[in-house]
């Protein structure tokens, strides 16, 4: 057992400690100290030994971690290449879709941390796919190629634009993000059969579906933000407020012109946003209610729906209390008000289906997100109204919740709500 | 002849003097120069609470301070930097505007213009009649630019530093949109408590807005303020700076002696003696129990600590390894402390509180059996300081402390580290988001006692349930740092001095021999964090067990 000597004390320890190692033993031991315990998670069902169940493990590990360091993905990456070329029976490698799995998107996955080299690693990581000299068609390894697509739009070719590149680059975007929804669309739906559950590590297809549906949810944002200028200078804030100052902010969407390679894709925008909402609304039914998966997904549909109904109510708002009109054009907009209340309303309600399937008893963001919904909900139903009381009755309740659980965060909404003025504060506060 | 021209020439020069800073009044609001407005704002100053302050709007040319948002934002960079009291974007080169060089005024042309007419001499009378200071210093220039972003924020402090007259603040937020209330951000003035000793709550708030000019005598022992910590994803430019007493250099209001005797004053401040307004109280009295019969862990004291600790650290192999850890490093960090049963209770109970308890947001809210670490300029936090058995997560609280306490905890201590609790300090603590912290402080060793050895024990079990502490920049966490003094010893620098950086976390239990070179503290917490850091501390003065044997032997 060590003897303490006389040097007492924690910058003691620390002053011996430095004159009695050398600087190498000294940087290893803080490098030890400073890497995390890595416990590897494996399913009940699966071979620990088994490699390929590892390296799942370790991918498993680097998607819930804070994702800032690439030392998970680099061993991850070297053990596959290590295994891949140095295995002289590597003919079963190349039959275990698994692995070529986990290979391939720890590969992609480098392109983050390596931007000089993201055209090199995700042409590398697409090779891996290819490799796969199993039966047929695999499902998972069209799903990991859906995710390289789809992460490589941005990463490596939008990353490049600016607002007037006109030139052509080498690749048509809309039929590359295409090939990626073909890939994932057909092959997500077998992966989450229940008949037929060929993969014992549901973590994994759920992450990597997961991964899919959050970098497109991406794409979309970018594609329908590229350009723009809104709150540079500021960083855009989700618990910022739009205020009366920042509606009335100059648009500051970028229009493309036709030449522009990304000007097909913000076209089709509104058509990609739906079949994304789709792929997760049929990935939610095969997930556990109540996980942390489950409030995620569920959230993005109710946010995507929201996404949807706001033209329609902010074109019923505008019509409503704008300045007043005379009765002849008021007439003439009498149907147009009432068809863009109905479908406003209509979306505002499946959003807060799915927000209210989002409710996380951990999560007081998630519940002031359904506030927010029944406070635009109240907006567009008619003023003054029963159904109106009751929708900002709601969302004050649930905000008061959400307020107490969150230190006093949504107070100022609240007392905006709480004014005289209500409707008329509530119409222009988002949380 | 000759005559004439030595005449000409002085008043050449006192034409120019005047037309430089007749310039510089145009670029300011004119309502400065009016009588009224001066007399009003004099006025207004010295009565206002808690001491000697004021503000005004639309200081300078709204253009000049648009094109120096600009040029802040086009030519400088800024760094993250994180203190026990602060954590603010500055820009490195320009930490103090006085020492540019020639390049970088090429940059920053308005900005420059702005501490020309900051300090001209018409602007500089108007300060020290308005606040009734007495002349201010030409020649000592002081002026950085900050960007508080969401996150930054800046503790209790009262800028008694060096020969700093008046400071003052010139906002720089977005100019086309107010600055609101939520936003954080405000500049908070604190009342005393007694000479010396702010009180918890502030009573003036300003919320800033572009080109708004604040401004507060320093008054040592009396000016007491904070920056509000930045709450949402915007930014808080400002130019801070001070007018400082007049020195030798300065034309005119140099009165030798003045500057040293200040100086003298202000030192007297650091022995304030704080005793009596410090909660809790730091001192530790010798144990009345006999700590002299706890060298042995019967199996009695092993069921009745298996209550509370993890089975898996009162094994004795388990306990041995601890100990070689302990001897070596001086440090030892346990996770999952508690046992499961334990463990998971109470994380239920801390849960549903942290969910359905509004916090206390003033000192008057805080209820029994919680008390406020206070005053601010120390530390703020919520701590068990009595019973209460009405509340079932208070009371687990209060049985957990009581365990910490017990003579069976003190043997099991001892095992780990051959050390004797002499004293014993154990706090149950609670650091609510957007409020609290510790400041870094040398540990207060215990002379009253003989024979102690001169570092303190502590103990930090983390109880803190809700993740998003590392990375996410929601302080809250823990650090033990070499002090200043120790640096320079050794010479080193930048990230060496930090000796442990513990991040918030769940049953995670740190014992360290702390010394009086080590300075610790938890960082404030922020606001967006998920909810507040729970923790217990515990300090123990000490004997050493090993001393004890060898002077036997």
């Amino acid at each position: 057992m060590a003897k303490r000597t006389r040097a007492l004390g924690l910058s003691k320890s620390r002053k011996q400690q430095k004159t009695t190692s050398s600087s190498k033993e000294n940087d290893e031991e803080r490098e030890k100290s400073a890497t995390p315990q890595l416990n590897i998670e494996v399913e009940e069902n699966e071979n620990a030994d088994n490699v390929t169940v590892q390296l799942i493990g370790l991918w498993n590990s680097y998607l819930d971690s804070s994702r800032d360091s690439d030392a998970l993905l680099n061993g991850i990456v070297n053990e596959c290449d290590t295994l891949l070329s140095g295995d002289v029976d590597n003919e079963d490698l190349k039959k275990d879709d698994q692995f070529l799995a986990v290979f391939a998107l720890a590969l992609s996955e480098l392109t983050i941390f390596n931007p000089k080299k993201v055209h090199e690693y995700f042409e590398d990581s697409l090779q891996i796919v290819k490799l796969y000299s199993g039966d047929g068609e695999n499902d998972l390894l069209n799903v990991v190629e859906s995710k390289i697509i789809f992460q490589r739009i941005p990463l490596e070719y939008i990353s490049k634009l600016e607002e007037d590149s006109n030139a052509k680059i080498d690749v048509n975007l809309l039929k590359l993000i295409e090939l990626g929804q073909s890939k994932f669309n057909k092959s997500m739906s077998q992966l989450i059969s229940t008949d037929e559950k060929k993969y014992a590590n549901e973590k994994f297809i759920n992450g990597l579906i997961i991964e899919n549906i959050s970098i497109f949810n991406d794409l979309v944002d970018i594609v329908e933000n590229f350009g723009s200028k809104k709150n540079l200078d500021e960083g855009l804030d989700s618990e910022a407020e739009s205020d009366e100052e920042d509606g009335d902010m100059e648009d500051n969407t970028v229009q493309l012109t036709a030449t522009h390679p990304l000007y097909k894709v913000q076209e089709e925008l509104d058509g990609k946003s739906v079949w994304l909402r789709n792929e997760m609304i049929e990935f939610l039914t095969s997930l556990v209610v109540d996980t942390k998966s489950y409030y995620y997904i569920s959230k993005l549909i109710g946010e995507s729906f929201l996404k949807e109904s706001e033209p329609f109510s902010d074109s019923y708002l505008k019509m409503v209390y704008d300045e007043e009109e005379d009765d002849e054009e008021n007439e003439m907009n009498k149907s147009s008000i009432e068809a863009s209340q109905t479908e406003s309303i209509r979306l505002i309600l499946q959003a807060i289906e799915y927000l209210t399937k989002a409710q996380d008893p951990e999560n007081a963001e998630s519940w002031a997100q359904l506030a927010e919904a029944y406070i635009d909900l109240g907006n567009v139903q008619d003023n003054e109204s029963a159904e109106q009381e009751e929708s900002y009755k709601k969302a004050e309740e649930i905000l008061q919740k959400a307020n107490v659980a969150s230190h006093n965060k949504y107070q100022y909404i609240l007392d905006n709500m709480n004014s005289d003025s209500l409707s008329k504060e509530v119409e222009n506060t988002n949380i | 002849m000759s005559k004439r021209s030595n005449e000409n020439q002085t008043d050449l020069s006192s034409k120019q003097h005047v037309s430089e800073d007749e310039k510089a009044s145009l670029l300011f609001n004119p309502k400065l120069w009016t009588k009224e407005f001066k007399d009003d704002m004099k006025s207004t100053i010295l009565n206002n609470k808690p001491f000697e302050w004021g503000c005004i709007d639309d200081l300078v040319d709204d253009q000049l301070l648009r094109d120096i948002r600009t040029e802040v934002e086009t030519q400088i960079q800024f760094t993250e930097k994180e203190t026990d009291i602060y954590k603010v974007n500055q820009s490195g080169d320009l930490a103090n505007l006085s020492n540019l060089d020639s390049e970088t005024l090429q940059r920053l042309p308005n900005l420059f213009k702005l501490q020309q007419i900051l300090y001209s001499n018409k602007f500089r009378d108007f300060m020290s009649y308005i606040t009734q200071s007495g002349p201010l210093s030409n020649c000592k220039v002081d002026l950085s630019v900050n960007t508080y972003k969401k996150g930054c924020h800046l503790l209790v402090h009262d800028d008694v530093i060096g020969s700093r007259r008046i400071s003052f603040i010139i906002y720089l937020p977005d100019p086309n949109r107010k600055w609101k209330d939520h936003y954080g951000g405000g500049l908070r003035l604190f009342p005393t408590v007694d000479f010396n000793i702010p009180h918890s709550d502030p009573v003036a708030k300003l919320v800033p807005q572009f080109n708004q000019f604040a401004f507060f005598k320093i008054q040592p022992g009396y000016s007491w303020h904070d920056v509000e910590e930045v709450k949402v994803d915007k930014h808080r430019l400002s130019i801070q700076g001070w007018y400082h007493i007049p020195q030798e250099a300065d034309l005119s209001g140099f009165i030798p002696g003045e500057e040293k005797s200040w100086l003298k004053q202000n030192d007297s401040l650091v022995d304030t003696d704080m005793k009596n307004f410090t909660f809790p109280s730091i001192e530790r009295p010798l144990l009345t129990e006999d700590t002299s019969s706890i060298m042995t862990l019967t199996n009695e004291d092993n069921k009745y600590l298996s209550k509370y600790l993890s089975s898996y650290y009162l094994k004795s192999e388990t306990i041995n390894q601890l100990k070689d850890k302990f001897l070596t490093n001086s440090f030892i960090s346990i996770e999952d402390f508690l046992n499961d049963e334990m463990s998971s209770s109470l994380q239920k109970l801390i849960k549903y509180n942290e969910l359905n308890e509004p916090i206390p947001t003033k000192l008057e809210q805080v209820e029994q059996p919680w008390d406020l670490a206070r005053p601010p300029h120390k530390w703020q936090f919520l701590y068990l300081n009595g019973d209460d058995s009405k509340s079932e997560l208070n009371s687990e609280l209060i049985k957990l402390k009581t365990f910490f306490q017990s003579l069976q905890f003190k043997k099991y201590i001892l095992k780990i580290t051959d050390l004797l609790p002499m004293t014993q300090d154990i706090l149950v603590r609670r650091f609510r988001p957007g409020f609290d912290y510790t400041l870094a402080d040398t540990p207060d060793l215990n002379k009253k006692i003989d024979d102690l050895l001169e570092c303190i024990l502590e103990g930090t079990l983390s109880l803190t349930p809700f993740d998003g502490w590392i990375n996410e920049g929601n302080g809250g966490y823990q650090l033990y740092m070499l002090n200043e003094a120790e640096l320079r010893e050794d010479q080193v620098s930048g990230n060496d001095s930090i000796l442990i950086n513990k991040p918030a976390s769940w049953n995670s239990f740190n014992l360290v021999m702390r010394d009086a070179a080590v300075l610790e503290f938890i960082k404030y917490v922020g606001f967006n964090s998920k909810g507040s850091r729970w923790d217990v501390k515990m300090s123990w003065d000490v004997k050493d067990t090993q001393e004890d044997s060898e002077d036997e032997e």
